[in-house]
């Protein structure tokens, strides 16, 4: 008995037997998914790199530092942090979740996982990448180190040149721009003054107020200090 | 063995293997199967039978792809679904849709939750339905109900989580629920 969609079959089966409907050869399959691996290597990569550099940046700039001045620290951390290379990374972890849809992994598991997944992934190997390859980088002068922010940004960088532990006050000379700089630190921040000496470099955060610093954050600089204005 | 009694699987397997003739017998079972599929997914019998056609043509030409360890019926509703989709897209003009569902779910196991009568019960109220219901329901509902796919099979048919598949038909029904008529339902 005839199919009742008969019709339908007759001309797939007359194209294939006249050759214009043929597979498509099983190297052209191979080769696509070679290339999608390639390009989510690559893409996963590039990833990588922009933690690699985020960490660079963050650690260059001191900005690492002002996690540890409080709530206030957080916040201008939070502030200065270069929120385009996250969002940079963002958008290639969604490129990436597209790309990989071509495999079983890229819809069996829910996306949101997924999508953490790779990016907890990148942060870390950013993270561990970090110091290996930009210590090398900044030895060998591939780096230039970044400009502090310019006072009032709430954060800078200077070297003690007098200290009055008693009175909360220093004066530093300022890395960016070589002018000398009052400093009132408020507490707790005071108790820390013990720890410093004149010469030493510093990190500070604080608000320009009539043109003395008050500070609520203080750490040193393990930076190499800048060559200093003549 | 006669042919026709092969499974799927092993028709293509021969298929593979040059008897390209076999390729009838896989459109002889399915050809009525996607077309009702279709018409009621899409919700137009204007242009089905063609789309049924360019489903054959596409995994004819794609045939070299499909793993036989795997289940072929799950692997032509793939096609036939992107198929459908598009057609829906052509008609409707519809924007990137981002299915919220698929970035979170929970675990779900590959079974059955009602009894067989239920079932019969339900493929019969969805035709009722149907036409109320949105796009991703009424796909999951017929698959389920109608066309007898397992979760499993759904998720490969529609790439998406399996747990996505159980929250989606809960709420297909609670979605079909609403639209029918009180009695009709507890009918």
């Amino acid at each position: 008995m005839k199919n009742k969609f008969e019709h339908l079959k007759e001309k797939i089966i007359h194209d294939i037997e006249s050759g214009s409907l043929s597979p498509k050869p099983r190297w052209k399959e191979i080769g696509y998914s070679v290339l999608t691996i390639v390009l989510v290597s690559a893409i996963f990569a590039l990833t990588v790199a922009v933690f690699v550099y985020l960490f660079h940046a963050l650690r260059a700039a001191g900005l690492s530092s002002l996690l540890g001045f409080g709530w206030r620290g957080i916040i201008l951390f939070l502030f200065l942090v270069p929120w385009g290379l996250i969002a940079i990374d963002i958008l290639f972890v969604m490129l990436l979740m597209r790309v990989i849809k071509r495999f079983e992994i890229g819809w069996k598991v829910p996306r949101l996982y997924l999508a953490v997944f790779f990016l907890v992934t990148a942060f870390t190997a950013g993270y561990v990448l970090d110091r290996p390859m930009n210590d090398r980088m900044e030895a060998s002068n591939m780096y230039e180190r970044p400009t502090p922010p310019r006072i009032g940004a709430g954060f800078t960088h200077g070297v003690i040149i007098t200290l009055d532990e008693p009175e909360c006050s220093l004066s530093i000379v300022d890395e960016r721009s070589g002018d000398t700089i009052e400093v009132w630190v408020l507490q707790p921040a005071c108790e820390r003054l013990i720890l410093f000496r004149v010469g030493e470099s510093i990190i500070i955060a604080g608000e320009d107020e009539d043109g003395i610093l008050k500070a609520y954050g203080i750490r040193h600089d393990i930076r190499p200090s800048f060559p200093k204005k003549q | 063995m006669i042919e026709s009694e092969l499974t799927d699987e092993q028709l293509i397997e021969r298929v593979h293997a040059g008897e390209a003739s076999l390729y009838g017998i896989i459109m002889d079972r399915y050809a009525e199967k996607l077309i009702r599929y279709g018409r009621k997914f899409v919700a137009d019998s204007t242009s089905i039978e063609d789309t049924v056609q360019d489903i054959f043509a596409n995994a004819y030409c794609n045939i070299n792809s499909f793993d036989t360890s795997r289940k072929f019926q799950s692997w032509i509703y793939r096609i036939a679904h992107n198929a459908f989709v598009n057609l829906l897209r052509q008609k409707k003009r519809a924007w990137l849709r981002v299915e919220w569902d698929t970035l979170v779910t929970l675990p779900s196991f590959d079974t059955y939750d009602e009894d067989e009568r239920e079932r019969k019960e339900m493929a019969k109220l969805i035709d009722a339905g149907l036409e109320g219901l949105s796009e991703n329901y009424r796909e999951i509902l017929l698959l389920h109900y109608q066309h007898n796919f397992a979760y499993k099979d759904i998720s490969e048919v529609l790439h998406i989580p399996m747990g996505t598949v159980a929250i989606r038909i809960k709420r297909a029904r609670e979605a079909l629920k609403k639209l029918l008529p009180q009695d009709v339902y507890e009918k």
